[in-house]
């Protein structure tokens, strides 16, 4: 079989729509994942009591266990405590909270470098402890963690094919679907690689204007 | 003496950490207008005192009064109200480094005073010129010398117009060129009768612009008084052998 590239032009718009919703679902649960990340990392450094320990086993969870696993609950498991979710939110929310629990950890250590002593000044001046977060300690932390944070949601969007799973018609369950029909695996698989790998470019060009913005106020 | 009541006024304040008494029985009192500076032998409760004024440190016992009013001492939201009418300038400067100066000024000054952003930033930019920076308005903390950090960090305090200014070691982390250009800065507030309360090894400074020089050891107040007074004769053992020692380390330094 050679490759197929009339064919492969024919699945553009089936592709398209795929890609949409990749995007989509990736797009709103990194958002998320970071807010996620930002409010796991507070506690932490906090040390709040109790919801401390809950950060710790959700992240330790999360991370010790598959990713299909905690989608197949999300999707199977909690109607059955009477919380339905569309294929669509369930995709989100276990994305998110898979992803969040990592990003608690690349924020985490970026909040621990904004010294005591800014925290204090910050007092000092009369800011609040939620605004001393928000203007000074989360842009600060997000500075340092950027990098990590970047490898999370590079990964997000890659997992994001998990949700072909759960029959969510993202990126790869559209190729996987037209191979089941046509048999073009070549074509399909060599179209789909060719996108993730675009999309993870393009996340790396953003996070790194990004970072060169952050950055700048750092370079002498 | 005026009789007036002080601006600010501790009473019977006591701090432990675990088993360590840091500070015992700290009667104080600032007049407004008037610098006091507080002295004494590492460890002996200075950083610890300054900021039980405005609650970095909360104290476990003891009355504080500010401007007539009360310190509830043990409600957080009391210490905030507090904090924007007390301000502080550290050893490290404490500029927030991912903002420019200007932004560094503006800050708190837009969301406790509430001032509009233009009438802020006229603010700042008043405040920097007066202490020579308003070029640096826009530069980022980095490009700056710790001297003029440091200086940018008083101003800061400044914009919040604070009632009083507390320094903890202010010139302690300064190259020594740099040191002059902030006790300079100082002598000025001084001059204006700006109310401080300076913890400071500028044996110096304390003798030329300090209403009162206070002695700390061991976590109490061991003397008090005029600096001309306490430097020609200090009347506790613990302050002469502190001052022989800073002499003799002084001259050494000469040497
Ligand atoms: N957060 C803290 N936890 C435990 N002990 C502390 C704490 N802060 C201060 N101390 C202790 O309290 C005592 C007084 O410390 P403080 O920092 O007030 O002294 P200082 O006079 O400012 O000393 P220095 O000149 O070295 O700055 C010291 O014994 C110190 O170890
Ligand atoms: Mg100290």
């Amino acid at each position: 079989m050679e490759f197929d590239l009339a064919y492969l032009m024919a699945q553009g718009p089936a592709l398209m729509r795929g890609l949409w919703l990749t995007v989509q679902v990736s797009a709103i649960s990194i958002v998320l994942s970071i807010v996620i990340g930002l409010m796991g990392a507070a506690v932490r450094v906090l040390k709040l009591p109790v919801l401390d320990k809950l950060v710790i086993g959700y992240v330790e969870f999360i991370r010790n266990t598959p990713l299909l696993a905690q989608l197949f609950f999300i999707f199977y498991g909690l109607p059955s405590i009477g919380l339905k979710l569309s294929l669509f939110w369930s995709g989100v929310l276990s994305l998110t909270l898979w992803a969040g629990a990592y990003q608690v950890e690349n924020i985490r250590g970026g909040l621990e470098t904004v010294a005591k002593g800014l925290r204090e000044a910050a007092f000092s001046l009369g800011l609040t402890p939620w605004r001393f977060f928000r203007l000074i300690a989360a842009p600060m932390a997000i500075r340092v963690g950027l990098p990590s944070m970047l490898n999370t949601s590079i990964s997000l969007l890659k997992n994001s094919s998990y949700l072909q799973a759960i029959g969510l018609a993202e990126l790869t369950y559209v190729a996987i679907d037209r191979i089941s029909m046509d048999f073009r695996t070549i074509e399909m698989f060599v179209a789909i690689c060719v996108i993730y790998l675009a999309l993870v470019l393009v996340l790396s060009v953003f996070a790194n204007r990004l970072e060169n913005r952050l950055n700048k106020p750092f370079r002498v | 003496m005026s009789q007036a009541s002080p601006l600010i006024s501790l009473k019977g304040i006591g701090k432990r950490f675990g088993s360590h008494a840091a500070l015992q029985g700290i009667d104080l009192d600032v007049a407004a207008g008037s610098v006091v500076v507080l002295i004494g032998p590492s460890g002996s409760g200075k950083s610890t005192l300054i900021r039980c004024i405005n609650g970095l440190v909360r104290p476990d016992e003891g009355s504080l009064t500010v401007a007539g009013r009360a310190v509830d001492i043990h409600d957080e939201g009391a210490w905030q109200g507090l904090r924007t009418q007390i301000g502080m300038v550290f050893q490290d400067y404490a500029l927030f480094p991912h903002l420019t100066i200007l932004r560094n000024m503006t800050l708190t000054p837009q969301r406790r005073r509430k001032l509009p952003r233009a009438v802020a930033e006229d603010e700042a930019r008043k405040l920097l010129a007066r202490i020579g920076l308003a070029h640096k308005a826009d530069d980022y903390p980095s490009a700056l010398s710790g001297g003029q950090q440091q200086r940018i960090a008083i101003v800061r305090a400044l914009a919040m117009q604070p009632m009083a200014i507390l320094f903890d070691e202010p010139t302690s982390a300064l190259d020594p060129e740099t040191i002059s250009g902030v006790l300079d800065v100082m002598r000025d507030l001084a001059r204006d009768g700006t109310t401080m309360v300076v913890v400071t090894h500028e044996m110096g400074f304390a003798r030329e612009v300090a209403d009162r020089v206070v002695f700390m050891a061991d976590g109490r107040i061991v003397e008090q008084g005029p600096p001309a007074e306490f430097f020609a004769n200090p009347r506790h053992e613990r302050s002469r052998a502190f001052l022989s020692n800073i002499r003799s380390f002084g001259e050494a330094n000469h040497a």
